[in-house]
């Protein structure tokens, strides 16, 4: 949703750009995949394979709402997982979840 | 002994894994009134636990029988029970890493041919093409297109349920612990559940204990050769669906299968050494069911286990089941001892009992399953 | 190749970094690991290394005690996590550049917990989380979880996070507090009694929260959520004792977010696997291990503290750590002849705490109306989707144990390993069958406690897999 860090205790990380279902997010980093995605508005990335839509719910990586495919890898929680610069990162349905 | 609870029953059967359920589900089909004890619920054992693969092929000769005529079985289950217990023929694919391997798998399927089993030898191309998610390292396959797979979690409970649907007595949380003869006759069975112990009065019991059916059995002084013996699972997380067949090699020490939710589930092919009743996963077990699952199917290196889980085998000194009455003992039938190949042959094991028992002789011959055998 | 090690430390939370520090204080050599990047656990956890400022209170307090755990020479492993343990203290991890196997001679426990959740409509909404996921992104990355804020839950930490959330700039529409504090809390004034450090932070809290004119409703909760595709609206409504809705007093409230602040749930896995005595406590969250004076578990050399041996709070969690830290060492030939009398005069401090500690958990434990909210199409298992119809359809076909309704409807058998559903789903069956929640227990975790890449189980690199061609 909305980022604090310009707040006068915070300073933001280096910028970083990721790229999310081969759109261009700007990113910060020290940020989470999860903190990206949210931080650009993103609320829900997941879709289940009843295609319902989820996104962040525990926070700290034990209820794997939140997980996405990370440079080909599946099932990466994106709660913990901190971005790099140039992450390549796929939501949505993950292929193993399609019918 | 509380004399105020006090039941009868025509038939008790001892045991809730898939032999005890499928025998109560063809009795209770027949209009016999059995009652089942389970000390937990039902199929919490190996039935429950296993790998979920109803197979003919690589059978012993004594027992291929068996295995085509239950196969007959569990196709008209699939269309009977509920929950679905997911039986599919996907297959099975028996592999060779070398020349040895593969022409005893050779030999077998002259015979299996000869016993009307459909089986087909793979060489390395025909097995490239039909299965390329196998690693490169197999130099061929023995393949039986009737074979397939089960969701253990399922038949027991499934088949318990509707015999319990057609008046039999499902006692969960229930344990039998004494068999009692008058001369030569079982007249009760004495068990214990949370409220304490009760007496049914019985002429029959069917005892299928699993690995646990000794200890029972000593109660009347009869001695089964039966050993306990662990043996683990994996599964990963769900997969894109990359194969039907459930495949195995005694060379890696694994066979593997995708269950139609997409998990693929791991398992060793061969038994771990030790008498043992533990059911906890041995941590280099789990190494190697990795190991082994990841150098026989490469898209499993990029997976993750899921969970893992261990059962206990029942193992007899020759490898197959003791399906037998007991000199000397009348209305006691043991159904046990199925060393690792129960689960398919659950089904032909509760169907032939329930006939042994309506029509006084089951219809096909169980002359080598006998415990006498072991008593030269 | 299994790596023998002295004492082991898993989780680097206030428990984990306490004990740590005391182990290694009396001489004994230390391995701290936590699957985090960074120690601290919840209740220390530290701003991303990349974002530069200047720390809360809480954190620098973390910073401190984290320093002195380093200078003492403990040795700590970061994202590594503990998958598997067996009763002879082995221990196996999935971590860079860590032993995929280790052996301790004595190994303390501090894994904390994870949030309990309620199956209510609307639940699995994009936008209704964890209280403690929006904690997180604040302390660690400064973000707020959305705009407008609805907070549901029990407890002072509700308080404390509205008011965090107040300062940082989101709108916070009402702050619902579960329990009827002032209906039990004068039977509790004894215990507060040298709390003044907590009741000044609720205070400030409160404050910050009053100045903004922002509701706090006590004996109030949530009933259901809705929204296209992500949360728009709650409905909420007053609560009997027993935590039911009163019916009549439902409102719609507008959110864009919802936190769920219900309490925890220990991770016990560990304990159990190490073959530790368990015993089912829900005033302290569940499952957790039977100990002695000196935290030590049913099993000689396995120790737990903090919140995942007892939900109890950080400051309980240190002196639990203190102690365990001291035992473990004495256990492996340090300082044998001290440690019973240190432990001794950890006692008022620990005394203090037990008592805070019951205090909380009278005040604060949900009742069983938590647990009847879901409808039939409510989802109870997230991760498998299974909804509340398929455990009755499961029930009426002759299940009556969470084993058998996991086997037939697959609930908990998804990727959390059952972590978010066992208690839902125990208290269905519970209710739905009449037998206690403890009668029908939770489901049995089995490893790996995390889903985890089968090379690192086989602890061989994808590219030697490969066998030789024969
Ligand atoms: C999400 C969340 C947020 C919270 N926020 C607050 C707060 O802001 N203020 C407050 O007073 N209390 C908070 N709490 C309560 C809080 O947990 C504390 O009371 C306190 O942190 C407990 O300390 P602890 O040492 O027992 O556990 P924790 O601080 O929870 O530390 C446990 C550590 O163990 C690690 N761990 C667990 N299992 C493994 C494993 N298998 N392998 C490796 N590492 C492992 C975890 O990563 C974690 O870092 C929060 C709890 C949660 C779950
Ligand atoms: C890991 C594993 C994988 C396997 N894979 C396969 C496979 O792929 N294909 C295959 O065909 N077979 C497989 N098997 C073997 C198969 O699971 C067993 O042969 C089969 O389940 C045996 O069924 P059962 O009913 O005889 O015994 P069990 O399933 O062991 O059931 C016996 C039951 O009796 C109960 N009991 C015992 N004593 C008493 C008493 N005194 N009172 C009350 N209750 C009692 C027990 O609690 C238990 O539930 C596997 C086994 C394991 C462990
Ligand atoms: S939000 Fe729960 S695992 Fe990431």
């Amino acid at each position: 949703m909305s980022r604090i860090e310009d707040s006068s205790r915070f300073r933001r990380g280096q910028p970083v750009t990721i790229v999310v279902d081969g759109e261009r997010v700007p990113a910060y980093r020290g940020k989470t995949i999860a903190g990206a995605l949210l931080a650009t508005g993103h609320r829900a990335w997941r879709r289940t394979r009843h295609g319902q839509p989820r996104g962040l719910f525990c926070g700290i990586g034990v209820c794997f709402d939140c997980t996405v495919t990370v440079n080909g890898t599946t099932n990466v929680r994106a709660c913990l997982t901190p971005i790099a610069d140039g992450m390549i990162v796929e939501t949505g349905i993950p292929m193993e979840h399609q019918p | 002994m509380n004399a105020s609870r006090k039941m009868n029953a025509p038939v008790v059967i001892i045991g809730g894994g898939i032999v005890g359920c499928a025998a109560a589900y063809y009795l209770s089909k027949s209009g016999v009134q059995v009652t089942l004890l389970e000390r937990s619920v039902l199929g919490d054992e190996a039935s429950g636990r296993n790998g979920g693969g109803v197979r003919q092929q690589c059978r012993d000769r004594r027992e291929r029988g068996l295995a085509m005529a239950s196969v007959r079985l569990w196709q008209e289950l699939q269309a009977t029970l509920e929950p679905d217990i997911e039986y599919r023929q996907g297959g099975n694919i028996r592999l060779a890493t070398d020349e040895k391997r593969l022409s005893d798998l050779r030999c077998q399927s002259e015979e299996e041919l000869q016993d009307g089993l459909p089986v087909e030898m793979w060489d390395q191309s025909e097995l490239r093409r039909r299965a390329p998610y196998l690693a490169e390292i197999f130099l061929g396959a023995k393949y039986c297109a009737s074979d397939g797979m089960a969701n253990p979690l399922l038949v027991s409970r499934a088949l318990g349920w509707a015999a319990q649907r057609s008046g039999a007595r499902i006692l969960t949380h229930t344990e039998a612990f004494q068999i009692e003869i008058q001369g030569r006759q079982v007249t009760s069975v004495l068990a214990k559940d949370a409220q304490g112990e009760f007496v049914i009065e019985t002429p029959q019991v069917i005892h299928a204990g699993g690995p646990w059916t000794p200890h029972l059995s000593q109660t009347l002084g009869v001695v089964v050769p039966i050993v306990p013996a662990r043996s683990s699972l994996a599964i990963t997380q769900r997969m894109p669906r990359l194969f039907d067949e459930f495949v195995s090699s005694h060379d890696l020490g694994v066979y593997a299968r995708q269950a139609r939710e997409g998990q693929i589930h791991i398992g060793r092919s061969v038994s771990e050494p030790g008498e043992t009743f533990d059911q906890t996963t041995p941590l280099p077990t789990i190494e190697k069911l990795a190991r082994g699952a990841a150098q026989m199917i490469p898209a499993l290196r990029g997976s993750n286990f899921l969970r893992t889980w261990t059962g206990t085998l029942e193992n007899t000194p020759d490898g197959i089941a003791i399906i037998s009455a007991v000199d000397g003992i009348a209305g006691y039938l043991i159904a046990a001892g199925f060393s690792g190949h129960g689960f398919c042959l659950g089904p032909i094991a509760g169907k032939l009992l329930s006939e042994w028992l309506v029509e006084g002789e089951p219809s096909m011959s169980l002359r080598e399953f006998r415990l006498a055998r072991f008593q030269k | 190749m299994i790596e023998p090690v002295e004492i082991v430390v898993v989780g680097a939370g206030p428990g984990g970094l306490s004990a740590a520090l005391a182990a290694a204080h009396a001489g004994a050599q230390v391995t701290l690991i936590d699957s985090n990047r960074q120690p601290g656990g919840q209740y220390f956890r530290q701003p991303a290394n990349e974002l530069h400022g200047e720390p809360s209170r809480h954190q620098r307090e973390g910073q401190a005690l984290w320093q002195q755990v380093q200078s003492a020479g403990v040795r700590f492993w970061a994202e590594t996590t503990v998958w598997g343990a067996t009763t002879e203290k082995i221990l196996s991890l999935n971590g860079k550049d860590v032993p995929g196997t280790i052996q301790a001679q004595a190994i303390v426990l501090a894994t904390g917990t994870f949030e309990r959740t309620s199956a209510f409509p609307g639940w699995t909404l994009p936008g209704v989380m964890t209280a403690g996921a929006a904690q997180t992104l604040l302390k660690e990355q400064r973000i707020l979880p959305g705009k407008k804020i609805l907070l549901v839950g029990t407890g002072p930490l509700q308080l404390v996070l509205a008011a965090e959330l107040v300062r940082a700039g989101a709108q916070v529409v009402a702050v619902l507090e579960g329990a009827p504090i002032f209906r039990n809390g004068a039977r509790h004034l004894s215990a507060l009694w040298r709390q003044w450090e907590r009741i000044a932070e609720g205070a400030n809290s409160w404050l910050t929260l009053a100045s903004h004119r922002i509701p706090y409703r006590m004996g109030w909760g949530i009933v259901s959520a809705s929204g296209n595709q992500q949360v728009e609206r709650a409905t909420i409504a007053r609560l009997d004792d027993t935590w039911r809705p009163v019916a009549g007093s439902e409102e719609q409230i507008a959110c864009d977010t919802i936190l769920l602040g219900y309490g925890f749930i220990p991770f016990h896995a560990l304990a159990q696997w190490l073959g530790a005595i368990m015993t089912w406590q829900p005033e302290l969250g569940g499952d957790i291990p039977v100990r002695d004076s000196n935290m030590q578990t049913s099993v000689p050399g396995i120790y737990a503290v903090g919140d995942g041996a007892g939900v109890g709070g950080a400051a309980l969690a240190l002196v639990e750590g203190e102690i365990a830290g001291i035992a473990a060492a004495a256990q492996t030939g340090h300082q044998t002849g001290r440690a019973a009398q240190r432990i001794r005069s950890l006692a008022p401090a620990l005394a203090r705490e037990q008592q805070f500690q019951k205090m909380y958990a009278a005040l604060f434990t949900p009742g069983a109306g938590l647990y009847a909210l879901g409808n039939n199409e409510t989802i109870l298992c997230r991760c498998e989707e299974i909804t509340l119809a398929q455990v009755r359809r499961a029930i009426a076909l002759g299940a009556t144990t969470i084993k058998e309704i996991k086997s037939i409807t697959r609930v908990g058998m998804g990727d959390c390993q059952g972590r978010m559903c066992s208690h839902l789903i125990a208290n269905v069956i519970a209710r739905e069958t009449g037998q206690s929640v403890n009668q029908v227990g939770m489901l049995r975790p089995r490893p790996p406690l995390f889903p985890t890449p089968i090379t690192a189980i086989a602890r061989t690199p994808s590219e030697q897999m490969e066998v030789a061609h024969p």
